[in-house]
């Protein structure tokens, strides 16, 4: 019972941080590692992380 | 001095854990043992008669850790861990200190989750990835990169499954799992809190009071980032990132196939135009999946009750994964069965012939000896001195060959069963928690230190002894007495 508990809370924290970030079935490709926003290409959190970073 | 089986044994021993922390050409790290306990079979110093007797023991542990690998396997391989990096710094909103309780928190969950050599192989990567990308300074990359291996080796303590080591002792001295985890996982998360917070001191000047941000509810083209919140953005890290990579390759290096022990071949993939075929995100496909792996965990615990045997639960978990990602992605089962390193099966079959033949040219005998008496005074003594011999053994030994020499000795001490669980459960505390002041202490320790410098990480071994020999030990006391406190409170 309390084994039951703990996992469904920790896998409940471990969706969280694992989930991606969109509720439905998307193309990652066209719709993030290459971002409209010209801004993202160059710098940031949100380019390196959906681009090739060490390749910037 | 030494007749000539004990100092063969004692040779073989002490080469073989030189090699195995060694491994000089990046060796196998089953192949040492190997040699050893083959040598020892043909000296017979441990009898051929005994060999079905040690797989019967190792067989089921090392089988329940190949079904965890091989769901973390399947995992990745659709994605699974993706976007890891980017929803933890989603997370932090820009706090470096809350980016440090998520990487902790990851830590902890990957291991309770799959088992520690694993939750080093996913999450070392992305922590690599996310302090690099948010350009922090060497000094406050430590850290995070720290905690997070500390917190993911000593978590394999609470639960028993997230371990080797563990469930070889456990089937040793015949403890059930849920009996396991109701004295063990209070006392454990004690600890493994106790060594986040006092980290969390150590590092205070260190951690970042502002990081990088992602604005925005959900990441998409309008995404910006917050760059006047960058920690040091014209301040470079100290070491060069590793460039090296060739195009449209994951942003971090894999781990060489040689080092797959007892791991995974098998590291996130983080989002990248390269990963085409696990670009898709398919939602109703990781909520089954996450189901799945929350199922077959709880799974073990309600078998152990029912006398299931554990591996066979791990095994049914591991078929259904691939099963459902079959029907799915239409991928078979060909390329878990290339990935998945079997060896284990022999790594923990040798290790054990080897401590078997210590245990026979009489080490433990003389261990019992000496300890018999101290340890069996009360539980104090049996916490803190079966802890104590465990961290000391397995930092100079390392912890698994410790653990199995630990635990044949409180075997053989003819202790009445609360004392002795009391001193098995103190000998699991020195081995997974203990075992963390030394890198040399476990072997996911080791691996964690391989992958940094893979990544251009200059992290040496006097750097972290210079902050494990204050926070470890601290963490093991107090988990050795809450150990006591808790058993003695609440059941003998």
């Amino acid at each position: 019972m309390f084994m039951g508990v703990f996992l469904l809370i920790s896998g409940s924290f471990l969706y969280l941080l694992l989930k991606p970030p969109v509720s439905k079935n998307i193309n990652i490709q066209e719709e993030f590692v290459f971002p409209k926003n010209p801004s993202l290409d160059g710098e940031g959190v949100a380019g390196c992380l959906t681009s090739q970073p060490y390749l910037r | 001095m030494f007749d000539f089986p004990t100092l063969f044994t004692l040779t073989l021993f002490f080469l073989m854990v030189l090699f195995l922390i060694w491994r000089p050409h990046g060796i196998n790290e089953s192949i040492p043992p190997t040699i050893s306990a083959i040598l020892i079979l043909l000296a017979g110093i441990v009898p051929l008669s005994d060999v079905s007797k040690i797989l019967g023991i190792v067989s089921g542990a090392s089988i329940t850790i190949l079904s965890t690998i091989v769901m973390s396997i399947v995992l990745d391989s659709i994605g699974f861990f993706r976007w890891t990096a980017f929803n933890l710094v989603k997370l932090a909103a820009g706090s470096g200190v809350l980016l440090y309780w998520y990487i902790n928190l990851l830590c902890f969950l990957m291991t309770i989750f799959f088992n520690n050599d694993g939750s080093i192989l996913i999450t070392t990567p992305i922590i690599i990835h996310i302090v690099t990308i948010l350009k922090l300074k060497a000094k406050q990359q430590f850290p995070y990169l720290l905690s997070g291996a500390l917190v993911a080796t000593a978590s394999s303590a609470p639960i028993a499954v997230s371990n080797l080591a563990n469930l070889i002792a456990l089937e040793i001295v015949g403890l059930d799992l849920n009996s396991y985890v109701s004295m063990m996982f209070v006392p454990s998360m004690i600890g493994i809190t106790t060594i986040s917070l006092l980290l969390f001191y150590y590092f205070r000047k260190d951690i970042p009071k502002r990081i990088a941000s992602i604005d925005g509810k959900s990441f998409d083209s309008s995404s910006s980032i917050s760059h006047d919140s960058l920690a040091d953005m014209n301040d470079p890290p100290n070491y060069p990132p590793p460039h090296h990579l060739p195009p449209h390759h994951p942003p971090h290096p894999l781990p060489p196939h040689h080092l797959s022990h007892p791991l995974p071949d098998s590291v996130p993939h983080l989002p990248s135009a390269s990963t085409n075929n696990a670009a898709e995100i398919d939602m109703s496909l990781f909520k089954i999946c996450m189901a799945i792996v929350i199922l077959i965990r709880a799974g073990l615990f309600v078998g152990a009750g029912f006398d299931i045997p554990i591996e066979w639960i791990g095994i049914f978990g591991a078929l259904v994964l691939i099963g459902y990602r079959w029907y799915r992605k239409g991928i078979g089962p060909y390329d878990i069965l290339k990935k998945t390193p079997w060896h284990i099966i022999l790594f923990a079959f040798s290790i054990y012939v080897v401590v078997y033949a210590l245990h026979n040219i009489g080490l433990t005998a003389l261990l019992v000896k000496l300890l018999r008496e101290p340890l069996s005074a009360n539980y104090l003594s049996a916490s803190l001195i079966s802890g104590g011999l465990l961290t000391v053994m397995s930092n100079l030994f390392n912890n698994l060959p410790s653990v199995m020499i630990g635990t044949f000795t409180l075997a053989g001490m003819g202790l009445d069963q609360p004392t002795l669980h009391v001193a098995y459960l103190a000998n699991i505390i020195g081995s997974d928690i203990g075992s963390l002041i030394i890198p040399m202490g476990t072997l996911a320790s080791l691996i964690w230190m391989f992958l940094l410098r893979k990544n251009g990480v200059r992290i040496g071994w006097w750097d972290c002894i210079k902050v494990t020999i204050l926070v470890i030990p601290i963490g093991l006391i107090i988990s050795l007495l809450s150990l006591y406190v808790w058993v003695e409170w609440l059941f003998y």
